[in-house]
């Protein structure tokens, strides 16, 4: 019996443990997965996605960046940043500088919640009496754009107080999400963008998540049009069948949170063109 | 291969849902445990669709059809509730470490 109680008390542990590793312990062994299965992929290059673990593809890639299909967005998004709200002030008066990425997405503590770069510019919008913009693309998008642009070049460098209880529950759920298999299909981000990185979807080969984070908004050909990172999960959820959460909204934010410091230590690089 | 399997299952449920009610009812069961896949965050893109269709089949005074519908947007919106409550102990697994 006693030895019963051992084992149980074991196991217990050891499957605790899944749920209850650090954020650091967790970020190290998601690198250190990418870079045994990719081990072609030079230090930092994870951040070009796809284009990183496909030479032919990235040869492509490079000559569309000669003329990059975001370019258009990052002017419009320039012009929507300095736009003169009806009370005078403008989303320049909300951010001592555009070159905002690096400093989101971030917990906030005072509200208990994660707070991304996207839903910054609509509290500065709202809190300046004007309406939201809507969160999957269009001007939303392009201010996004500039923003980014405006970035290039910082790091990723997300923080989770570890001692914050608030926030450790939206990295975890963040993590849920990303692990956790929805829809129909029962696929889970991690299926493709992990395990199933580097492998065919149809006629297109999956992305490695790790770098996953640091180049939005982007222009996808698909889309033919400019879409936020959060237009992007609702397009996997919807894929997989499953009825996709609000973009913006608590789910994705965490998502975004703990995905973002999964790529900590790489180079934001936004915005950027995909298939 | 699959298709074949879709339809078993398919069949089944029809069978399982004739056996345990009416058309008006097996759509409650079906809304009923949409509902909890949804407050539980796993709602299928696909069996709000299949409700409606069950619905409208029901209008159109199609019963049979509107009861095979009926059947397989249950199944789905089941299955949804189950790969939730399933999910809940499995995606740690996926966690490398």
């Amino acid at each position: 019996m006693k030895k019963i109680t051992q084992l149980a008390l074991v196991l217990g542990v050891a499957a605790s443990g899944y749920a209850l590793a650090s954020p650091e312990a967790d970020r190290a062994a998601f690198e250190n997965f990418y870079e045994k299965r990719f081990p072609q992929v030079t230090e930092g290059d994870f951040i070009n996605g796809v284009y990183s673990i496909l030479p032919a593809a990235r040869e492509q890639w490079e000559a569309i960046e000669e003329f990059p299909p975001y370019e258009v967005a990052i002017e419009d998004g320039e012009e929507l940043y300095n736009t003169v709200f009806a009370n005078g002030k403008s989303l320049a008066d909300c951010f001592d500088t555009p070159a905002q990425r690096e400093n989101y997405p971030y917990w906030d503590a005072d509200r208990g919640k994660v707070v991304t770069m996207e839903m910054a510019i609509n509290e500065c919008r709202v809190a300046n009496g004007e309406k939201p913009y809507k969160t999957k693309k269009g001007a939303l998008a392009a201010v996004s754009a500039y923003m980014s642009y405006e970035s290039r070049g910082q790091m990723i460098n997300v923080q989770i107080p570890t001692d914050d209880a608030g926030a450790m529950a939206a990295y975890n759920a963040g993590k849920e999400i990303f692990y956790t298999k929805r829809g129909q299909l029962n696929f889970a981000c991690s299926d493709c963008h992990m395990y199933g990185s580097g492998l065919n979807a149809r006629a297109d080969t999956m992305s490695p998540a790790f770098g996953h984070a640091s180049h939005w908004p982007v222009y996808r050909s698909k889309w033919q049009a400019m879409g936020t990172l959060h237009r992007r999960f609702a397009g996997c959820m919807t894929n997989v069948r499953a009825k996709p959460f609000k973009a913006q909204g608590t789910e994705y934010a965490n998502l975004e949170y703990f995905l973002t410091y999964m790529s900590n230590g790489l180079e934001f690089n936004g915005p950027g063109a995909r298939k | 291969m699959i298709k074949g399997l879709v339809g078993a299952i398919a069949l089944s449920a029809a069978f399982v849902a004739q056996a345990g009610g009416s058309v008006e009812s097996i759509i409650d069961q079906a809304i009923a445990a949409n509902k909890e896949a949804k407050s539980l965050g796993y709602e299928w893109n696909v069996t709000g669709k299949a409700i409606k269709a069950a619905q409208a089949a029901l209008k159109a005074g199609d019963s049979a059809e509107a009861m095979k519908l009926a059947a397989h947007a249950k199944y789905m919106a089941e299955a949804s509730v189950y790969q939730a409550n399933d999910e809940a102990n499995m995606w740690q697994m996926r966690v490398p470490k």
